[in-house]
């Protein structure tokens, strides 16, 4: 299996964008994204236009829609049919989510904690989930440079909040990309790696999304190997709880001549597990192998560093590795 | 060409996050359809009514003590009535215009339509017009809404102003 960098949040002509669908996916591929979720508002035609050429030439793309309601945004990626959105209320997306699910979609919530109407129409997530098991992964980063924002502020203790009552989610970042940048301009950039068996593909990239094998990271790579009683333990796995042992690689190469741009420099990376740090090392890339006694709940690697103009945070974080008995 | 629907609304802010169905029958067969619409005003700049608005705002959706950083509110010196189009045929979805222009054709064709609808034969049957009325800052919107039919020869250029 390979860790491959996906763009998860796009859109062309054929809602709110300025990108042509070629024009999108020669885009991602300058930046060196192995392929892109297409992701137009509450339309699929811009699907019509990729054909295995264009994706040959440039870059793999997740058929999928972002349904924009008025309350909240969803990203449905690999349905075999279309699943309507339009007349979907706060107490019916359970429903929805059944149906997404039989389609063979995945969902996942996009920016949850944007403001809403008027300012971001039907952007706040305001949807009364009760089968979260429906739903695959949540966009805790949305935009790039994405510390900038206060939405992302706030979606990752909301997200963490999920996780604590037991849920399994995996993490995306998305651009919520709607056009080119401008010549010699690169933004601070995120890329969401998906855990992918194989060639790159659609149907690999959305087993990732359902397996929880993704991580979201500014520029550097995050390789996780949990090692407990013989057995290697992945992210979206589920480990037992007590003694394993944790060796995290840190990768500066891939894409390196994008993000470089942003002056990201790794420091040090960090365990957080069911929302408290439970171990912290200083890292500056490589390998860095840690005991653990693993408590019930989630366990997950979070990388961190400075970018830009020296400011500092999480430059990658991962989705969590889950630890059984809770 | 021939005017197949002409519907006036005024929607105000007790219509924000309303569906409102327009149906129409479509009685024979046409090259196209097109569907036009205008809205306005579309933008509000003026900052003692916006100001207000995104202040309410941060307090409904962020907890207290969140601000909406220096980043977020490049994107806020002007607010938006926004009022989003999708389109269904006999019960399937055919597409939608969600985009921001207040003055859109739409043309739906089998040959091909405009982005973010499919091909579509553009002949008899049961249509759906849903208007999804997403932001009425303040006051009230006044929409109008035309579809015509098309022959092979008419374009959406000789479509009468709205």
């Amino acid at each position: 299996m390979r860790y491959q960098p996906f763009e998860m949040h796009c859109h062309t002509r054929h809602s709110d964008g300025s990108f042509t669908v070629p024009g999108l996916l020669e885009g991602a591929a300058a930046y060196g994204y192995a392929g892109l979720a297409l992701t137009d508002h509450n339309a699929v035609s811009a699907l019509r236009e990729v054909t295995p050429e264009l994706e040959a030439r440039t870059c793999r793309v997740i058929p999928g829609i972002e349904w924009t309601t008025f309350f909240g945004h969803l990203l449905v990626l690999g349905c075999r049919r279309f699943v309507d959105w339009r007349f979907v209320t706060p107490d019916t997306i359970d429903d929805a989510l059944a149906e997404i699910r039989e389609a063979g979609g995945v969902a996942g919530v996009a920016h949850p904690c944007e403001v809403g109407s008027p300012l971001m129409c039907g952007c706040n997530w305001e949807f009364h989930v009760t089968r979260w098991d429906l739903v695959d992964y949540v966009e805790i980063w949305s935009g790039d440079d994405p510390h900038a924002r206060a939405k992302n502020t706030l979606a990752l203790p909301w997200y963490d909040a999920l996780l604590n009552a037991g849920h399994h989610l995996a993490v995306s970042a998305g651009r919520d990309w709607h056009g080119p940048d401008q010549p010699g301009e690169t933004p601070l950039l995120t890329a969401t790696y998906l855990g992918i068996e194989g060639p790159v593909t659609a149907e690999g990239a959305l087993e990732a999304l359902r397996a929880g094998r993704t991580y979201v990271t500014m520029g550097p790579t995050v390789e996780l190997t949990l090692r407990q009683g013989g057995r290697e333990i992945g992210l979206g796995e589920t480990a037992e709880p007590g003694a394993a042992e944790l060796t995290v690689l840190v990768g500066q190469e891939e894409r390196r001549e994008i993000w470089s741009r942003s002056g990201i420099q790794v420091t040090g990376l960090r365990l957080t597990a069911n929302s408290e740090t439970v171990a912290q090392a200083a890292c500056t890339g490589g390998a860095v192998t840690l005991p653990l006694d693993l408590a019930p709940g989630w366990l997950r690697v979070e990388l961190l560093g400075s970018y830009l103009d020296g400011r500092s945070g999480i430059l990658a974080l991962t989705s969590p590795v889950y630890v059984a008995g809770k | 060409m021939e005017l197949l629907l002409k519907k006036r609304f005024t929607f105000t802010e007790a219509d924000v996050r309303k569906n409102i169905l327009v149906p129409f029958r479509v009685e024979r067969d046409y090259v196209r359809l097109a569907i036009r619409l205008r809205y306005g005003p579309k933008s509000i700049r003026d900052p003692e009514i916006i100001l207000p608005k995104i202040q309410a705002c941060v307090e409904t959706y962020f907890p207290d003590g969140f601000r909406l950083t220096e980043e977020d509110m490049k994107d806020f010196d002007q607010l938006l009535n926004f009022v989003t189009l999708s389109l269904d045929k006999d019960g399937e979805y055919v597409g939608c215009a969600h985009r921001h222009p207040p003055e859109q054709t739409i043309l739906i064709s089998e040959e091909g339509s405009d982005w973010g609808f499919a091909p579509a034969p553009a002949g008899r049957g049961d249509w759906r017009i849903v208007l999804h009325v997403q932001a009425v800052v303040v006051g009230a919107v006044d929409y109008d809404l035309e579809v015509y039919g098309l022959e092979r020869e008419e374009s959406g250029d000789a479509l009468p102003a709205l």
